[in-house]
């Protein structure tokens, strides 16, 4: 239980950042929209990129920045909340 | 001279050779040029003119290239927009760079549907009935806004004839064939006078990448059959990382730009793929002065030596310290095509320049060979990622948000970005609770994302010297 309210916050969180400061939020980004299709580009995943740094003090390795890790909030979720079991 | 002849000889001598490819669809130089002299008929009907300034707003695509040389064949001057600006950003070009028209991917009421023809891809058109033209003695073909607060520079200008001189100084360093083909993935609003336009001034492709992943740009690179890239440290990054073995059998040359080049995506990227990576230094206003294509292994971190046709000089080396037998100080260059000058407020380029030398503002070493490092900023423009950006009009804009007392702007090292926007705010002391996020979406209303600060730290007092200017924090480690 206490797992999945963890990937529930970090999914919250990501959707919010994303939702308002990536995308316009009239867009309605969902956690299963797909990113890539929704117009994101390489400075929108640097601000990703650099949001997560900040946030959950984790720096996503390169070799996990691939289009299927990254192209929806729920994925992104998913691999930081992966990333952080492994910390 | 007109950089649309250039182009149109180009086409002349290799009509069938692919000028350049986007995903499934390729057209020859002899298909572009059909394409670039039907939209420039279209444009005239639509009502560009000779002696304009016109906006162009649209992502890399075969399009965006017919569009520029269209406008260059009408004698128009071309003004790049980038897509994700926001309306605040947009109304300040039109009204700074004095546009007499928009072109731009998306359109609303007012403006004017049409298609490219052949290629068949949308644009949208939009006159502004405030300026017609400009009255100018120099042929203008491109200028690249800068933005930032009143009283700074705004507007690089760049000539016909200036850009034909720099990329003939460039391609000492490229040597650009029709053999080659250069995979294209950086924002063509950010590079294409100094690149674009040499590679189809030499009769080489430009293969169009369809996205930023690794495996996407493999593929695009081996079915392009690619023999040079162009890109950022962070898409070698992404490269170096690549876990599916492809490997880029007919790559010659993989060129490193808009930031410096990490010790480390170097290394990784030579030993995934066997190639080195070299370092480009390149300005708007002056063009690519230094490309490390002699020794990228041997001198890692280094530019290069300047190019035959430039001249570097270090100044003021008595108030830098560096690494022994390396002359530090601040960066001038003199060379050919170099810009005419910046557009508002009206500078020419004899004044713009001292004697004839450029101050890049730029820190920087030569070692004893010539080869050159660049060490950081003397100014306190921020540089994420290859985008400029000033402090100053961050701060003026945090300052008009009703909680905000004042603020300072500044550059945080980061590893992968270069540097990337940080703020220190001060509220008022009646402020209503104020957090980063509302701070954070306050600036996103009117600035492009990589304007945003990333970090706002909340503070009580900001450091300011005696007469009252901020003192920014010096690069912070992230």
């Amino acid at each position: 239980m206490e797992e999945h309210g963890f990937l529930e916050q970090i999914q919250e969180s990501v959707l919010g950042f994303v939702r308002n400061e990536i995308f316009d939020p009239s867009a309605g980004i969902e956690t299963d929209t797909h990113l890539i299709e929704a117009g994101l580009d390489s400075f929108s995943l640097l601000k990703i990129l650099v949001f997560v740094e900040k946030t959950f003090d984790l720096r996503i390795p390169e070799s996990e920045i691939s289009e299927e890790r990254m192209c929806s909030v729920g994925n992104i979720s998913a691999l930081i909340h992966e990333l952080l079991e492994k910390k | 001279m007109n950089l649309y002849e250039l182009f149109k000889d180009t086409a002349s001598r290799y009509p069938e050779k692919t000028a350049v490819v986007e995903g499934n669809r390729s057209v020859s130089y002899r298909d572009l040029d059909a394409v670039i002299s039907v939209l420039a008929k279209d444009l005239e009907k639509l009502g560009a003119a000779p002696g304009q300034m016109i906006g162009l707003c649209f992502a890399n695509s075969i399009a965006y290239i017919a569009l520029t040389y269209a406008l260059w064949k009408i004698d128009a001057a071309v003004v790049p927009v980038d897509v994700d600006f926001t309306e605040d950003e947009i109304r300040q070009v039109c009204d700074r760079m004095q546009l007499a028209a928009m072109i731009s991917h998306k359109g609303e009421s007012g403006w004017v549907e049409a298609r490219c023809p052949f290629i068949d891809t949308p644009y949208y058109f939009r006159s502004m009935d405030v300026y017609s033209g400009l009255e100018s003695d120099i042929h203008i073909a491109f200028v690249r806004f800068t933005s930032g607060t009143t009283g700074e520079r705004k507007g690089v200008v760049l000539s016909h004839e200036r850009i034909a001189e720099r990329i003939s100084a460039v391609n000492r360093a490229l040597n650009i064939t029709p053999d080659d083909n250069i995979l294209w993935i950086l924002p063509m609003s950010h590079h294409f006078v100094s690149t674009i336009v040499l590679f189809l001034a030499s009769g080489a492709a430009l293969v169009l990448a369809g996205g930023i992943w690794s495996k996407s740009i493999l593929k695009t690179v081996n079915s392009g059959h690619v023999t040079l890239l162009y890109a950022s440290p962070f898409h070698y990054s992404l490269l170096a990382a690549d876990q599916s073995g492809l490997m880029m059998p007919e790559v010659r040359l993989a060129i490193s730009t808009a930031i410096g080049l990490p010790g480390h995506i170097h290394e990784r990227f030579s030993g995934r793929f066997g190639l080195p990576l070299a370092q480009a230094y390149g300005i708007i206003e002056i063009g690519v002065v230094c490309i490390n294509t002699e020794n990228p292994g041997g001198k890692p971190g280094s530019v290069g030596r300047v190019l035959p046709d430039y001249r570097v000089s270090v100044e003021n080396a008595q108030a830098y310290s560096g690494p022994e037998g390396m002359e530090c100080g601040e960066l001038f260059f003199s060379g050919p095509g170099f810009f005419d000058g910046y557009f508002y407020p009206r500078i020419d380029e004899k004044s713009a320049l001292i004697n004839g030398w450029f101050e890049t503002g730029d820190i920087g070493g030569r070692d004893k060979e010539g080869f050159l490092f660049l060490y950081g900023r003397k100014n306190h423009v921020i540089n994420t990622a290859g985008m400029k950006i000033f402090p100053q009009e961050i701060e003026a804009h945090l300052n008009r948000h009703p909680s905000v007392k004042e603020s300072c702007v500044y550059g945080r090292k980061h590893d992968r970005f270069g540097q990337t926007v940080a703020a220190m705010v001060v509220l008022n002391s009646t402020a209503e609770e104020t957090d980063e996020e509302t701070l954070r979406r306050f600036c996103s209303r009117s600035f492009t994302a990589y304007k945003v600060p990333s970090q706002i730290f909340f503070t009580d007092h900001i450091e300011k010297t005696a007469t009252g200017k901020i003192i920014r924090p010096g690069e912070q480690e992230g």
